[in-house]
């Protein structure tokens, strides 16, 4: 049934030059589910997600059923430069009238009220996260899309920042596709996770994930799986690596 | 010896302090925009291109203001096209065509050495020959200025920020880079008499910087930076007149002399 799908990517290759850095990508993304993209550092999920948003060169076939909010990786805000979060967040709905109404419901949803007219530059990681997903609301999506959002938050501020996702997704139906570093969040929240490095390495529901495919995923570094319940993230001494 | 009296005295006067005021109005318009974006070089890249486009003009016996404008719109056409296709930014692309321009430049003058007054007053400006025209196309420029960035600001804000995210949600940043470069080319143009393109960098950078730190939004910077430049290019012009020195660079090193004594204070 092709409308229950909100994403489809078949045969996706991207390249830069003559290094490829996404080989022949297939999945799909059924709509109102909660699907989590895993995988080490520069294994191309920023790619995948900017190819999905038709802001980089693709081969392959990508199709999208509804309307996208994007919360991008933080580094790509600069900082310095002075725009308060009522500018910030009415991007794409700057051309509306009473874009300040909307714009204060959707501080409100992600729990910042009273924050509009606050420099961007002056929020913690966690604020500017939730005005980043405030922007992306705004546009009333069907589907949400976050690359790495957790970067530079505290663990409290990550805990209220995907319940709050996880709200969006039981109440308003959103789907939600978002990479992520943080596997122990994902395997708590995601419905469906994607192992992504370079290709597809898995791809199912979060009970069905094969231990053994995240760890040939990641390497030797990086992670450390305890049991099914348990997984944890930890810089091991190189010399105990592949002891696990 | 009153300059008050003597701007009511002479015409020459009255049009070079007018055209001082225009000048300082159409760079501090810029001048945050290019700092923020950290393409803080390319006053003196366009300086470069107008250096060639002047030596072309000289030797082909051509308008040399036309020549410097033609110079200028291929040296800001040129950054736009070299950061799109080797995804670079600005400053870079200013980088690799600045010594080509120069390069031009003096290959052409070798041939044939004749510098006129008219050259030279590109190169360091001539704030006594300002003449009527040269009023009307400082207002003329300070005004397009004006109306692209008040109806762009937004945009424009959002270019400078978040330039993939402005994309995104539709905001045609390719246009924007483009008619800014354009602008600041014209800008810089029209100023020369007032400055000259050896020390025209320091006006689209100078109150760019002093308006960086003190302001809450693209429009605050903007109106502070115009601010700034309009008081310390008043002063150095006074004091130019009274000391007898070089406009100019009187008023550049002002001008830095207050954005020194701004961060002091
Ligand atoms: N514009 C680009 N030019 C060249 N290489 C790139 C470009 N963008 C990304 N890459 C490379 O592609 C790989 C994947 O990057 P990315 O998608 O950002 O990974 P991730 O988000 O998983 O950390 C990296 O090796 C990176 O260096
Ligand atoms: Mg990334």
């Amino acid at each position: 049934m092709r409308d229950k799908i909100a994403i489809e990517v078949r045969d996706l290759s991207v390249s830069v030059g003559e290094t490829g850095i996404l080989k022949n990508i297939s999945f799909e993304i059924p709509k109102g589910s909660f699907t989590g993209i895993i995988g080490p550092n520069g294994a191309g999920k920023s790619t995948l997600i900017k190819a999905i948003l038709g802001l980089i060169e693709y081969r392959g076939t990508v199709r999208v059923n509804g309307r996208i909010g994007y919360v991008p990786q933080l580094s790509s805000f600069n900082r310095e430069f002075p725009i308060n979060v009522y500018d910030f967040v009415r991007l794409p709905i700057r051309k509306e009238k009473n874009w300040k109404e909307k714009v204060d419901i959707a501080l409100e949803k992600v729990g910042l009220k009273g924050f509009g007219n606050r420099l961007m530059g002056t929020l913690s990681g966690g604020e500017f996260q939730r005005a980043s997903l405030a922007r992306a609301l705004i546009s009333r999506p069907d589907i949400l899309i976050l690359d790495e959002p957790e970067a530079g938050i505290d663990e409290m501020g990550k805990a209220r920042f995907y319940d709050l996702l996880n709200e969006l997704k039981e109440e308003e139906g959103i789907t939600i596709l978002m990479a992520s570093h943080d596997i122990g969040l994902i395997f708590d929240k995601c419905d469906n996770v994607m192992c992504l490095n370079k290709t597809l390495h898995c791809h199912s529901p979060i009970h069905s994930v094969d231990i053994e495919d995240i760890k040939r995923l990641f390497g030797d570094f990086d992670i450390w799986i305890r049991s099914r319940e348990h997984y944890e993230i930890l810089h091991r001494p190189k010399e105990r690596n592949g002891k696990v | 010896m009153n300059i008050i009296h003597d701007l009511f005295s002479f015409d020459f006067l009255r049009y070079s302090l007018i055209a001082t005021i225009l000048a300082s109005i159409s760079t501090g318009m810029v001048s945050p925009i290019i700092v923020y974006r950290g393409m803080e070089f390319i006053g003196d890249g366009l300086a470069h291109a107008i250096f060639a486009g002047v030596a072309v003009a000289v030797i082909a016996n051509f308008n040399i203001l036309l020549g410097a404008l033609s110079a200028t719109v291929i040296f800001a056409y040129l950054i736009h096209k070299i950061k799109d296709l080797e995804s670079i930014r600005e400053s870079t692309a200013i980088g690799i065509l600045l010594p080509v321009f120069m390069s031009i430049g003096v290959i052409v003058f070798s041939k044939s050495p004749r510098y006129t007054t008219d050259v030279t007053s590109y190169l360091f400006g001539n704030i006594l020959m300002v003449v009527k025209d040269d009023i009307y196309f400082l207002s003329a420029i300070a005004l397009l200025g004006a109306i692209i960035i008040s109806s762009k600001l937004y945009e424009i804000a959002y270019w400078i920020s978040d330039e993939e995210m402005a994309r995104f949600y539709g905001i045609n940043t390719e246009r924007i880079r483009l008619t800014l470069l354009f602008l600041i080319s014209f800008i810089v143009v029209s100023a020369l008499k007032i400055a000259g393109v050896i020390v025209m960098g320091a006006f689209l950078v100078i109150p760019g910087v002093f308006a960086k730190t003190r302001s809450l939004s693209l429009k605050g910077a903007i109106y502070r930076a115009i601010g700034f430049n309009i008081l310390s290019s008043l002063i150095g012009f006074t004091l130019s007149y009274y000391f007898d020195l070089p406009p100019g660079p009187t008023l550049v090193l002002f001008s830095f002399l207050l954005l020194l004594a701004s961060t002091l204070l």
